[in-house]
């Protein structure tokens, strides 16, 4: 169970190699933060408004909580905004689009209650459009610090030795019963 | 490996790699949170913001694929793919040498050895057609896997035949020549702390130590000269354009299965069989996930370990084969919550709701992935592309990848078995493919073997027992597209134990001059 001395050195030394700003995150479980100030981030590839819908959007779909914080605490749209910036100019122009007609719904809960009810098998350009949504902005969510401990994530953390499940109720039965 | 074993036995090696060395926690290192570095990855032109040696570096648009979406995974550096393997060490077994021109006890020595060099960790299973190895201490189940394990104990209760154990994987545990796991999960994208076993971080450091070893890195080997039978030696041209002329005893091609046999095709070499490009094999799959009530509520814990999965549900069909396919399959099994991604993202809805069942059923998951061997056919083989080249000239290879009643077959056996799983864990089904068509089968881009087959008879194989060419007494292969037969079990130790024994038999054959 011990990690001896020189294996612990080890570690760090092949570790600081990297930069510091990974060794503090990874051995120190300081939180990482994004590289701006999401709260004052501006948008590259969403107008003004277009992010505001999204970050909307976000919310409603992953909202805060007793359970902890939602995507606007994460930085969701600040990390779906800076996806889309690098990305392809067609899906930029998809999600502008997409943004654009959610927008001119008065009540966004209301949308998105409307698009919900057939992701199972969406058939409008509008249904479309939410799953892709919904599975690039749950991606984003428990992407980032607030989702990992939204998710009560514990990882990240050098282990010496790996417990696995320590749970006598969760071991195989000798006579096979399940 | 080769290179390391013929180094030690004091021959000169010079080993000719495409790529360059790349430098662990430098080139690649998974310790990061996708939005520290959002913007500098995706500015620099990564197509994600989590590192992966893989997806960072893998070649792109380097074959042709022919039918059901093959694919290849290829890294140019020193070392490999072994950069990004998640470190599944199984021994081939007894059964599984059957058609092979060498049986198990012949490799079980080198097993041994790779084993330790490789510090594979794993339990003692006592299973007849996985045999244990020199295992460092095991890394134990997490509660998912147990669940799993759970409902294969209950199906065998009912006479089925299975076995679920954990998984064995090069990477050490205990006090050992490279760093000790921390467990981080990475495995896959590249371990940061060069723990997991690579062949740039232990046989090549190995083999310079001897004095014996010239590297040539990023220098592509574009033709191999021959001469009344034998290989004289190769071309190359480096990174700077500079063309360069090797002589050489022996040629130890170890480029995986795709590339060894693109290189043969092109100089018209080794091949009186016909054989080269043929017998290709490969794992395929399909995911099966349940989750489990038992589960529900269950303390908060760190499931990193060493990747994904723990788990492997195993020993199906070797004693008595099912009738409707030919080979068999293993399921290699997950659970837990994992950095950077979640295993189940399709549950319905919006809100709070979703927010609390995605967390649930992530935590409650365990998920079963099949790895069943393709049955060899005329329908899946390696040629050259006639049309296509790369930057060199050179024709790229076009892979051909049909699949057959057989594997669909092998396929829905396995969807059964694993919803039967679930269920008998007192799980529910989440996620299942259903009813099985080519379409959903997933190929193992990495798992390429079979193109330069071993065998006895020159007319239907391209290596004798000893992996040299029947035609060009100098010539060697060194990886898995020396394989006769293919097994359910992952290739890359059973490729370095065999790599090890042919180090020896060139060795061997040098100093009584047979080469």
């Amino acid at each position: 169970m011990d990690m001896d001395r020189r294996e612990l050195l080890r570690i760090i030394a092949v570790t600081l190699t990297t930069s510091s700003g990974l060794a503090r995150e990874h051995h120190q479980g300081s939180p990482a933060v994004a590289e701006v100030n999401i709260a004052s981030y501006q948008p590259r590839a969403l107008s003004p408004a277009q992010y505001k819908t999204l970050d909307a959007l976000s919310e409603i779909l992953i909202p805060a909580g007793e359970d902890g914080p939602g995507a606007h605490d994460a930085g969701v749209a600040y990390y779906l905004d800076t996806v889309l910036y690098y990305g392809d100019q067609s899906n930029r122009e998809l999600w502008r689009n997409n943004l654009e007609a959610v927008a001119s719904g008065a009540d966004l809960v209301a949308v998105i209650d409307r698009l919900a009810r057939n992701e199972k098998s969406p058939q409008t350009a509008e249904e479309k459009f939410f799953v892709t949504f919904k599975n690039a902005a749950i991606d984003a969510f428990y992407l980032s610090q607030a989702g990992r401990e939204s998710a009560n994530y514990r990882g990240d953390t050098a282990l010496i030795s790996f417990p696995g499940c320590t749970h006598p109720e969760h071991q195989s039965p000798p006579d096979g019963s399940a | 490996m080769v290179t390391w074993r013929l180094a030690e036995a004091g021959l000169k090696v010079a080993l000719v790699e495409s790529g360059r060395r790349m430098v662990p926690g430098i080139d690649y290192g998974a310790h990061v949170n996708a939005y520290s570095n959002l913007d500098s990855r995706l500015r620099a032109g990564y197509g994600s913001p989590i590192p992966s040696v893989f997806s960072d570096h893998s070649e792109r648009n380097h074959f042709t694929g022919v039918g059901d979406r093959p694919d290849h995974g290829y890294l140019r550096a020193l070392g490999g793919r072994s950069l990004c393997w998640a470190g599944h060490s199984l021994r081939f077994g007894p059964g599984d040498y059957r058609n092979w021109p060498i049986g198990y006890e012949e490799v079980a020595p080198y097993y041994s050895k790779a084993e330790r060099v490789m510090g594979v960790h794993g339990f003692k299973d006592g299973l007849w057609n996985m045999p244990d190895g020199e295992f460092q201490q095991g890394v134990p189940l997490r509660c998912g896997e147990q669940m799993l394990k759970r409902g294969t104990q209950a199906l065998k209760a009912r006479g089925r035949t299975m076995e679920f154990v954990a998984q064995r994987k090069a990477i050490p545990t205990e006090r050992f020549s490279r760093a000790k796991c921390h467990y981080c999960g990475h495995c896959m994208a590249g371990c940061e702390i060069d723990s997991k076993y690579t062949s740039a971080n232990t046989p090549i450091p190995l083999a310079m130590k001897t004095g014996n070893l010239t590297l040539f890195l990023e220098s592509m080997m574009t033709r191999i000269n021959s001469k009344e039978g034998r290989v004289t030696g190769i071309a190359t041209v480096d990174a700077k354009g500079v063309e360069q002329e090797l002589k050489c005893r022996v040629l130890v091609l170890s480029c995986s299965a795709i590339e060894t046999a693109r290189h043969l095709l092109i100089n018209g070499l080794a091949n009186s069989s016909g054989m080269v490009g043929r017998n290709l094999a490969s794992h395929f799959g399909l995911t099966v996930a349940g989750v489990f009530p038992q589960l529900h509520g269950r303390d908060a814990s760190n499931d990193d370990g060493t990747d994904y999965y723990h788990g492997l549900l195993t020993s199906l069909y070797w004693d008595k084969p099912n009738p409707k396919f030919e080979g068999t399959y293993q399921v290699q099994c997950g659970s837990g919550l994992h950095p950077n991604r979640l295993f189940i993202r399709a549950v319905p809805g919006y809100g709070s709701s979703l927010k609390r069942d995605l967390l649930e059923m992530n935590a409650t998951h365990a998920s079963m992935n099949m790895q069943g061997s393709l049955a060899v056919s005329s329908k899946k083989f390696v040629d050259l592309d006639p049309l296509r080249k790369d930057k060199y000239g050179l024709s790229l290879p076009r892979i051909h990848l049909h699949y057959e009643d057989s594997d669909v077959a092998m396929a829905d056996d396995m969807i059964e078995t694993c919803e039967e799983i679930v269920k008998a864990a007192g799980g529910r089904v989440v996620l299942t493919p259903g009813k099985v068509d080519p379409s959903k089968l997933q190929i193992d881009y990495n798992h390429w073997v079979g193109t330069t087959r071993m065998g006895n008879d020159p007319r239907t194989s391209v290596l004798n027992a000893d992996c040299q060419s029947h035609d060009i007494p100098n010539l060697f292969v060194g990886d898995a597209s020396v394989f006769a037969a293919y097994p359910e079990k992952n290739p890359t130790l059973t490729n370095i134990a065999l790599a090890w024994r042919t180090g020896e038999k060139i060795a061997e054959k040098a100093r009584r001059k047979e080469i």
